[in-house]
């Protein structure tokens, strides 16, 4: 099926999104001078993926998958199943976060600074 | 690792990426059709076989409800992870959270913040009850409806202080009730696993469509849900509060 | 053939109902409810391992059996064979050994302990049993969660928990690369479930780019976990913050998992592709095998401190399985099975000398203790019989597994891989010797810069 041009270049600015968005929280994570910003960068890598998978799902024109209020069931609509297997991950790993932000604050109490390189020194 | 080396190294793996994943795009848009399967089957299957409006949330507590199983306990064990690395020693703990309670320690917002803020908990706590029941009708369920009711909890303690969030929230409560939904989930599973069917099936009567009780097993597995995830997230928020309230001389 | 869904449920039952009750259960009886789960699902785990052996066994959740007329799979299913049932048992095994081991190690327990060990035992039999991508990729996540919150567990030489995040971050960075491969899949063969990705991928052919891009996307994250070099760097520290009960599962089976979860991927949905593709994985996984054996032999063979150590002999030895995997050859993959096995029980034997020895003396550094630990002799005994294991030689499962990839390799004209075998054994073995005899006997010098190059370059790089 040949979309239109407009469409193509939607759907390839989905996808530099996606991979732009991968590749700043990866840069975040490598380059960081604070183990709370850190685990944000960590965040944006995750939503990364998340944009890969609603991109992925979508379909043009059709309606979100729930079949009420005049979407008659079984018509065409947007897919759902991306949509379920990211909505259950960002609730949890925003929890697998609060874990690593648990950490930091650990470390911050027995090293005294959140900066990952002076920390990384002052391991034996 | 010298910061210039990992940056170079970085530059290195991202482009590659980058590239990689490029390559593999102009594959993607001119698939023939076979990419819409699984989402067709389930588009046109949920509402006959299910009774179920929104068809997310069948995919997550029916089609695919092991998976949830699954980041059900990633959410369990994070939080439990978070709760054994922000544990204090038992007196320090107890000392320090009475001092907490003293009203010169805690500034706290303005009156009309307060009120503003108080009088909105009960809004928020009954439209996160409504989105975790109507899951299975409208786009919600458990996962969206635990995190606005532990939003209510959060406003509770911005408008008040610390001393009041703990009164009202039984830390023990709330950790009996995380189990509860976790274990709950299993246990609507074990259901159909003891009548002899494969785990997980929905053996409850599907009710009429439309209504809150259409789904069967799914309108209880999204209310589990629902519970673990706002009992999670509140106890998160205990933990980080209470490491927050170190006296200044102690730091 | 009920019992298919137990090794995952059962753990979890346990562990919900002792995160509720356990700080009321007295701590024996904790234990011993640890010790009666573990039991039981290892007892499940065999009856699945006989039962599969006369056929695939395949249980769908939710009673989603693929309709007669369409074939599509719409649920999630576990696909059960000896290989997956045999690896599921001997994690069992090894949950096993490492609760009986911390019966008396930790001076007191909270069930959390309980709780995150019963939780990682279901994950890693997920990660065995499943037949559909993304539900590996759940498993995953929550082997990475569970894992990573046992580490922040009493952790033993206060150490920063530094370990803990490199661990944390890495492996999730990876999992995400991972779920990135999964959509691209997703959307060009609308399915997860692997035998129909198989089967997808063989009727409708993609370029030969996109499937090997794929294939290493999906990958990404379980080479992380396996710490494949250059993913390694997480794995030494991870151990050194980690409890010794805890490491041995690392060591044993965690990072197995992920080469078994790569082995899985690629049987299942890669291998009858029509694609030329089998040079490229080989070679690129022989040369990241080796390297992974070699570097890894070579950074063991500089630590003095006894976990690290094992650590890194043990991303060695991970590098050789990766090798009778890259062999893509059925009976290279019986070896490393075989292997694994082996592998497992022998690191089992040397952490626990370790916890031996960090119980005793306070540290695991070999200068530290130097000579001290002679008044527990038999510990040195059993830490030279492993040393002669992990070289690979008779009587140990090891020698058997070794020698399949070996004469495989021999077959397949890569005659190198018996050289780079041969180091990293060499290279383990010897530095687990050197140091027993520095800390039993008290051989060597007293030099405190023995090897000067590890302060130059901390572990790991």
């Amino acid at each position: 099926m040949q979309l239109p041009a407009s469409h193509a270049v939607l759907d390839f600015s989905g996808y530099a999104v996606a991979v732009w968005l991968f590749l700043i929280g990866l840069y975040g994570i490598v380059s960081s001078r604070h183990l709370v910003h850190l685990c944000l960068s960590l965040t944006v890598v995750q939503a990364s993926t998340y944009v890969l998978l609603v991109i992925i799902g979508y379909r043009p024109g059709l309606p979100a998958p729930v079949f009420t209020d005049g979407v008659q069931p079984g018509s065409p609509a947007v897919d759902p199943i991306v949509q379920a297997l990211m909505l259950t991950d960002i609730v949890v790993e925003a929890t697998v976060v609060a874990l690593l932000l648990a950490i930091t604050v650990r470390i911050h109490h027995s090293a005294g600074t959140a900066d990952p390189k002076e920390v990384d020194m002052m391991r034996g | 690792m010298s910061r210039s080396w990992r940056l170079a190294l970085f530059i290195l793996g991202a482009s590659g990426i980058a590239i990689l994943f490029f390559l593999a795009l102009r594959t993607v848009p001119s698939s023939n059709g076979l990419g819409d399967r699984y989402a067709q089957q389930i588009n046109s299957r949920t509402f006959p076989e299910r009774n179920i409006t929104d068809a997310v949330t069948a995919v997550n507590f029916d089609y695919r409800g092991f998976d949830t199983v699954g980041e059900e306990f990633i959410l369990f064990v994070s939080v439990l992870g978070s709760l054994l690395l922000l544990r204090m020693a038992e007196e320090r703990k107890e000392k320090l959270l009475i001092d907490a309670a003293e009203p010169w320690r805690d500034v706290g917002p303005s009156d009309a913040t307060r009120l503003w803020i108080l009088s909105m908990i009960a809004p928020k706590v009954v439209f996160g009850m409504y989105i975790i029941t109507h899951g299975q009708l409208t786009p919600g369920g458990g996962f969206q409806g635990g995190i606005v009711l532990a939003s209510a909890a959060l406003i509770l303690y911005l408008g008040e202080n610390f001393a009041v969030f703990r009164n009202v929230l039984s830390r023990a409560l709330i950790e009996a009730l995380e189990a509860a939904g976790a274990g709950g989930f299993l246990l609507i599973g074990m259901l159909s696993w003891f009548w002899g069917r494969p785990f997980l099936t929905d053996i409850l009567p599907l009710g009429k469509a439309h209504e809150l009780t259409s789904g069967g097993t799914i309108a209880l597995i999204s209310m589990a849900t629902g519970l673990e995830v706002s009992a999670g997230f509140i106890l998160l928020l205990y933990a980080f509060l209470q490491e927050n309230l170190l006296p200044s001389g102690e730091k | 053939m009920q019992l298919a869904p137990l090794p995952v449920v059962i753990p979890l039952a346990v562990a919900a109902a002792l995160a509720a009750i356990g700080s009321f259960l007295p701590r024996r009886v904790l234990d011993a409810i640890a010790l009666a789960t573990s039991t039981t699902v290892l007892i499940v785990c065999i009856v699945l391992t006989r039962k599969s052996s006369g056929g695939v066994i395949v249980y769908w959740f939710g009673g989603w059996q693929p309709a007669a007329h369409s074939r599509f799979p719409v649920g999630i299913c576990f696909m059960i064979d000896p290989l997956s049932a045999g690896l599921a048992s001997f994690v069992c095994l090894l949950v096993l050994a490492s609760f009986t081991f911390s019966w008396s190690y930790f001076e007191s327990v909270k069930a959390l302990y309980q709780v995150l060990m019963l939780v990682f035992l279901a994950a890693m039999c997920g990660l065995c049993l499943t037949g559909d991508l993304f539900n590996m990729f759940v498993w995953y996540e929550l082997m990475t969660a569970a894992a990573v919150a046992l580490c922040g567990y009493e952790s033993e030489e206060s150490q920063s928990l530094q370990g803990a995040l490199n661990f944390a971050v890495t492996n999730t960075v990876g999992a995400f690369l991972s779920l990135s491969g999964l959509a691209l899949l997703y959307a060009f063969t609308g399915s997860l479930n692997m035998t129909e990705l198989g089967r997808t991928l063989v009727e409708n052919p993609p370029s030969r780019q996109f499937v090997l891009v794929t294939f290493l996307f999906v990958i990404a994250g379980f080479l992380v976990k396996a710490a494949i070099f250059p993913f390694h760097f997480w794995l030494a520290d991870a151990h050194a913050v980690a409890p010794t009960p805890v490491c041995i599962l690392f060591s044993g089976v965690m990072v197995e998992l992920g080469l078994y979860a790569i082995a899985r991927i690629y049987w299942l949905i890669f291998a009858d592709v029509p694609v030329p593709l089998q040079d490229a994985i080989r070679t690129t996984f022989l040369i990241a095998g080796s390297a992974t054996a070699v570097l890894g032999a070579l950074y063991c063979f500089g630590q003095r401190h006894l976990k690290r150590l094992l650590a890194f002999s043990t991303i060695s030895h991970v590098g050789l399985m990766l090798i009778g995997f890259a062999l893509l050859n059925p009976r290279a993959l019986t070896g490393t099975a075989i292997y694994v096995i082996g592998h497992g029980l022998i690191k089992a034997g040397l952490f626990i000398g370790a916890g031996i020895l960090l119980h005793r003396f306070g540290t695991v550094d070999e200068y530290d203790i130097r000579g001290q630990a002679r008044v527990i002799l038999p510990i040195g005994v059993m830490m030279v019989i492993g040393a002669w294991g992990l070289a690979g030689l008779p009587p140990f499962a090891t020698f058997f597994g070794e020698k399949l990839i070996d004469r495989v390799s021999v077959e397949s004209h890569v005659w190198w891989l018996s050289f780079v075998i041969f180091i990293a054994e060499v290279l383990t073995a010897g530095a687990v010797l050197r140091f027993t005899a520095r800390s039993f006997l008290g051989w060597g010098t007293r030099a405190l810069n023995y090897f000067a190059w590890r302060t130059t370059y901390p572990d790991g790089w």
